[in-house]
């Protein structure tokens, strides 16, 4: 179902559980609930981003630049 | 640093710093983990090809890294509580993301933080790099040293169990 989702499935299996779908309650309300949490995550991920992360990149050069004063003293 | 690396660098550490803090780091440790692998990045820089291979090196030390910090800990709290009120079903669908929709959003982003904490460490990774941080199959498998086809495998029972833990949720959205 996943690879469904992810449309990584060949045009066989595709079609045959497209079949299934049209047949099987259970399936498509499972299809569904997948989809809605893709759905979920992906606004989850989005307010992740908004949240504002540390200055890492700016640590990682004031420490770059100290271990290369250090190695200049050796 | 040259102008270019430091790009590199920036273009990559908010994404690594976020995928630690939504595998279970603290703010501190993540914030301190990621300096680390980003500092070795750096030091091995001549390695890398292209940009893909190097960020899934860099998720892939950083989650080996945070693996490693987590495993001596005890178990995570449990998720939210499921007969306590739901942000997810009042979250307005309009773009306008004024305050109120940021806190739900945060409220939201909780939620599927304390899911995450309750699956096991390889499903976690699955659904973070392909779900939450956009990965192809192929990058993530890569990023956790496995083959696609089981990373697929991961994937799909990551997302059932999280299906699962945020049941109530997606009850409330599709209400």
């Amino acid at each position: 179902m996943s690879r469904y989702l992810d449309d990584q499935l060949g045009t066989i299996l595709r079609r045959r559980l497209a079949h299934h779908l049209s047949e099987c309650q259970e399936c498509r309300a499972l299809l569904a609930s997948l989809q809605h949490l893709l759905g979920v995550l992906g606004r989850a991920a989005q307010a992740g981003a908004d949240e504002p992360a540390p200055p890492l990149a700016a640590a990682v050069r004031a420490r770059l630049h100290e271990h290369e004063h250090e190695h200049e003293h050796e | 640093m040259v102008a270019d690396e430091a790009r590199l660098l920036e273009m990559h550490s908010d994404r690594v710093y976020r995928a630690l803090r939504r595998f279970g780091l603290d703010a501190d440790e993540a914030s301190e983990v990621a300096q680390e692998v980003f500092l070795r990045a750096w030091r091995g820089l001549d390695r890398f090809q292209g940009r893909s291979q190097l960020s899934t090196w860099l998720y892939r030390i950083a989650f080996n890294e945070a693996q490693r910090r987590l495993s001596r800990r005890r178990p995570p709290p449990v998720a939210a509580d499921p007969d306590g009120p739901d942000p997810i079903a009042a979250i307005p669908d309009s773009p306008d993301r004024g305050p109120d929709a940021r806190a739900l959003d945060r409220e939201l982003g909780e939620a599927v933080d304390a899911a995450l904490a309750r699956l096991p460490p390889d499903l976690r990774a699955a659904v973070i790099l392909r779900d939450l941080d956009g990965l192809s199959t192929d990058e993530a498998a890569a990023a956790v040293g496995v083959r696609p086809a089981a990373f697929k495998s991961r994937l799909h029972r990551g997302r059932m169990a999280m299906r699962e833990l945020l049941t109530p949720y997606l009850d409330a959205a599709n209400a």
